[in-house]
């Protein structure tokens, strides 16, 4: 129920400038997800839009009123901590009326506000508990009521499922989005998980040393990288990276013509490699090792000059050899080329 | 599985409780057990011969009103070393907590008196506040207030309270900075966007989250106050002026090694092992169950 803008937002410590410049408008009741590898300052600039960081420069606005200077209380905003930073000495009712309480609110609103967000929760049984007598997935659910009573106009979540096993996860990703939807709130989502980033995100915001590599809805992310670094961290198993002279096949001549000038690099994704006969293809190496998931088969392969590729195909397929040689190729349309600096060439 | 590690036969187990036991056999059970078995006797002035008088030392002791002045005196006393040496503490403690730059010089500062002795920081207040040559009491003069301990007990009680929580300040500060450091900032900071300011976090998220420590603290200084603020109370005041500064540790001391009464001493030992046994159970058994852990 609020805009953020960021204006070429800036953060030091000392003298060591973490986050260069970051510009970002979010638009009410977007869920945007900021994904990167670790100390890629993400979490900083999260904390900065909560306030609990100190911006050194360029501008944070929270429909569209500076908030630069603004306490982390007088923001509107909620945030849940990757360690639920549940109060540990109250119940579940007291830790998600505590904010409540502070505003001055009529008791009677209070019990009716916890309660709502306790139903939506499906947390009603638990509310006389204390936090150390619930389960990781409670614990959440909690720190996500206690974000829900307030109404903020802005949710911040910082890793908040990193804590949980991997189908819990999962589970609760699926209930966050539904939440954020149900009450159309802007949220700002935090995670070095990119299934996370791929599923919650309306768009995505790929971090990487301090910069915004790409902003963009997760599909588009995926699909046109616009550097090196988000081809390689967005996708998995990641972006297979060639240089052109690698293609040497007997297809390959024909391909690396229709490549944009000044191409450096080539990546495909493992799902775009296909097998051919060999005189189509544009690859050739040996499958060294497979790994069959049931619905899809990773296959690893090694290739005579030393890199290795991963492939991905759909099925279980029986037949294949190890050290067998494979012939491979790819659409032109699925190739992605980057310069010298590792930017995506746009074809034109 | 079985986890703790079991002995298969029983001398090595012994051996390894032994020196506990040992120590404490000698320096506490026996010498209980001789003060009480000393509380029922009257020794004559040279300490040749003891007459039975079963509990007459206590009956002695429960009527002097000197004795039930010195209860007094030490609750007063107590309380006063437990709020001063904790109060200032843990305000120091949460000033420093929020201290970026320079802080481990300004925990250095305020963790030196602890260094110092109590009969030393005893002869030190005692310096400044001297009738006659204490640049404290010879400014109160310039302001026109009469300082002499020496003669009113109300100030010489104020004296040896300050001299004994001083030192103890340190001690405080120490365990109540480690306390806050040990709460997560994130739950400090979900408090700051819920909508508390400082003190509002302090009282509803730091304070109940502090709560083991400043119960522990609250034991070991009441502990403190009984029996390890002798040798300030001995250096500054000896106790007076009449009877002032008497607690009942003092008192032991002073009708023990001075008065050469040594069966009331031996009484009143009892009586202050009765005392502490009871205040511990009460620490325990009352304050802690508010305690959040």
């Amino acid at each position: 129920m609020a805009t953020v803008g960021l204006t070429d937002v800036r953060k030091t410590f000392g003298r060591t400038e973490v986050i260069h410049g970051i510009d970002l408008e979010i638009a009410d009741g977007e869920f945007i997800v900021i994904v990167g590898p670790s100390g890629c300052g993400k979490s900083t600039l999260l904390r900065m839009v909560a306030g609990l960081e100190t911006v050194s420069a360029g501008e944070v606005r929270i429909g569209e009123r500076r908030v630069n200077e603004v306490e982390p209380m007088d923001r509107d905003i909620a945030m849940v901590f990757q360690n639920y930073a549940l109060y540990p000495h109250m119940s579940v009712f007291d830790n998600m009326a505590y904010g409540l309480r502070i505003a001055g609110r009529p008791k009677a609103e209070i019990a009716e506000r916890v309660r709502a967000a306790a139903r939506m929760l499906q947390l009603e049984e638990y509310l006389d508990r204390r936090p150390r007598q619930l389960s990781g997935g409670q614990r959440q659910r909690v720190a996500m009521g206690r974000a829900i009573v307030r109404k903020p106009a802005v949710f911040l979540f910082d890793e908040p499922l990193s804590n949980l096993d991997a189908k819990l996860r999962v589970q609760m990703r699926l209930e966050i989005k539904a939440l954020q939807r149900e009450l159309g709130v802007t949220a700002l989502y935090v995670t070095h998980d990119q299934v996370e980033a791929m599923t919650l995100a309306d768009r995505m915001v790929v971090m990487n040393e301090g910069r915004a590599e790409q902003v963009g809805a997760p599909l588009e992310v995926y699909a046109r990288p616009a550097t090196m670094f988000v081809a390689g961290f967005i996708g998995s198993p990641p972006m297979n990276f060639l240089a052109p002279a690698d293609l040497n096949g007997a297809a390959a001549p024909a391909l690396l013509a229709a490549l944009p000038p000044g191409t450096a690099a080539i990546g495909i994704r493992p799902e775009h490699l296909e097998l051919v006969p060999a005189d189509r293809a544009v690859l050739s190496g040996s499958a060294r090792y497979t790994e069959a998931l049931g619905a899809e088969t990773l296959i690893h392969l090694a290739r005579p000059e030393g890199q290795t590729l991963t492939m991905r195909i759909a099925g279980s397929p029986e037949g294949i050899a190890p050290d067998a040689p494979l012939h491979l190729a790819a659409a032109p349309a699925t190739i992605r080329a980057f310069d010298r600096e590792g930017r995506a060439i746009v074809p034109t | 599985m079985e986890k703790r590690v079991t002995f298969r036969g029983w001398l090595l187990p012994v051996l390894l409780l032994a020196p506990q036991v040992a120590v404490t056999l000698v320096f506490f059970f026996w010498p209980a057990g001789q003060a009480v078995w000393q509380s029922l006797f009257i020794p004559d002035p040279f300490g040749l011969s003891a007459q039975f008088v079963g509990l007459g030392n206590f009956e002695f002791l429960l009527k002097d009103p000197y004795y039930r002045a010195s209860f007094v005196t030490t609750a007063i006393f107590s309380s006063l070393v437990t709020l001063i040496s904790m109060v200032p503490a843990l305000w120091l403690a949460v000033l420093a907590d929020r201290l970026i730059k320079g802080s481990g010089t300004y925990r250095s500062l305020l963790i030196w008196p602890y260094a110092v002795a109590p009969a030393v920081a005893g002869v030190l207040w005692l310096f400044m506040f001297n009738t006659r040559v204490g640049v404290i009491a010879w400014y109160l003069g310039l302001l026109g207030y009469d300082w002499n301990h020496v003669l009113n007990g109300t100030e010489a009680m104020g004296l040896v309270v300050v001299a004994s929580s001083w030192g103890r300040i340190s001690y405080n500060f120490l365990f109540f900075l480690a306390g806050l450091q040990a709460i997560p900032r994130s739950v400090i900071e979900a408090a700051a966007i819920d909508g508390a300011r400082f003190w509002k976090r302090f009282w509803t998220i730091v304070f109940p989250l502090l709560s083991p420590t400043t119960f522990f603290l609250l034991v070991v200084n009441v502990v403190y106050a009984f029996f390890e603020t002798f040798g300030v109370i001995h250096t500054i005041t000896g106790g007076g002026p009449q009877q002032a500064t008497t607690t009942l540790v003092y008192k032991v001391f002073a009708d023990g090694f001075v008065g050469q009464d040594l069966g009331s001493s031996a009484a009143q030992s009892v009586i202050l092992l009765v005392v502490v046994g009871i205040l511990t159970v009460i620490q325990f058994r009352w304050i802690e169950r508010r305690v959040h852990y």
